[in-house]
């Protein structure tokens, strides 16, 4: 189980405050997919991903980025058991949709350098440490059903 | 790995945004102690790893005029930055893991300075080019 200090749950709560789950949402999944272009693979169905431009202009990516940072956002609510809350999203990772787990840290980082973006100097080392810190708890929570 | 010409031209902006930013390597450090706090144990003497911090600074200040001048020579990687593959091989010895968590550190902070400058085309070749530097710096480790 994961140790939250008070300055760090404050700090996650206040960044997540300001996210717009369907821009920032899709401005992360836009870096996953041009920056790591491995990740694709996962993705067949999305059609054109193959520049900047098709990535940006596919619909399937918005909509998909604000339902994945609709999901990070709800693990706010269950900071304590991550692992739990998790656990039926990593049966599913593991056996239906079959990522590999490195993908969730790729993930990470991209959301922590949008949130860099979003929050500018309020995002000091600290409050980026504490962001990390989740991003850390959320992809050992999808991988832990892997078997 | 091969740099195109846009990575060339991407990679310049980006080190052009980074050196704006005033003590960037030392923040860069100081994210990465906050974040991966294993990697302190390799700065054991710098007594302090804040970004406000002499030490941090100074060799912040080491690392971002390294790589402004490696991204200089991006079609000789290896030759130009040889003296600190052998430092990093023979004497510092860092663990390769490492580089990649100070590189993700690097572009954290030049997004929370110059987000709307710090495009997915600029993120994609800094990544490109310090995933190279870290492969240099650690290719005499064995």
């Amino acid at each position: 189980m994961v140790n939250w200090k008070t300055n760090e749950r404050q700090a996650v709560t206040s960044v997540w405050a300001s996210i717009d789950a369907a821009g920032h949402g899709q401005e992360t999944l836009e870096r996953l997919l041009h920056v790591y272009p491995w990740t694709r693979r996962y993705f067949g169905k999305f059609g054109d991903l193959s520049t900047f431009n098709a990535i940006r202009q596919n619909p399937h990516v918005r909509t998909h980025g604000a339902k994945v940072l609709g999901a990070i956002a709800e693990c706010l609510n269950h900071m304590d058991n991550i692992r739990g809350h998790l656990a039926q999203l990593s049966i599913l990772h593991s056996d239906t949709l079959h990522v590999d787990p490195a993908n969730f840290n790729l993930l990470g980082k991209c959301l922590l350098i949008v949130l860099a973006k979003s929050v500018g100097a309020g995002f000091t080392p600290d409050v980026h440490a504490a962001c990390h810190k989740l991003m850390v708890e959320i992809a050992d929570g999808l991988s832990r059903q892997y078997h | 790995m091969t740099f195109t010409h846009e990575d060339e031209v991407h990679i310049g902006e980006a080190c052009k945004l980074l050196t704006q930013i005033p003590h960037a390597g030392g923040e860069a450090l100081a994210r990465m102690f906050a974040a991966y706090p294993g990697t302190k144990s390799y700065f054991l003497k710098f007594g302090g790893f804040k970004a406000s911090d002499d030490k941090v600074i100074q060799h912040g200040k080491k690392v971002v005029d390294a790589l402004v001048q490696a991204s200089q020579h991006l079609h000789d990687l290896e030759g130009q930055m040889h003296p600190l593959s052998v430092k990093h091989a023979t004497e510092l010895m860092v663990d390769p893991v490492n580089f990649e968590h100070l590189s993700h550190c690097i572009h954290v902070t030049i997004a929370a300075h110059h987000g709307e400058k710090y495009t997915a085309e600029m993120h994609r070749s800094l990544d490109k080019f310090l995933e190279k530097v870290s492969s240099v710096l650690v290719c005499l480790y064995r």
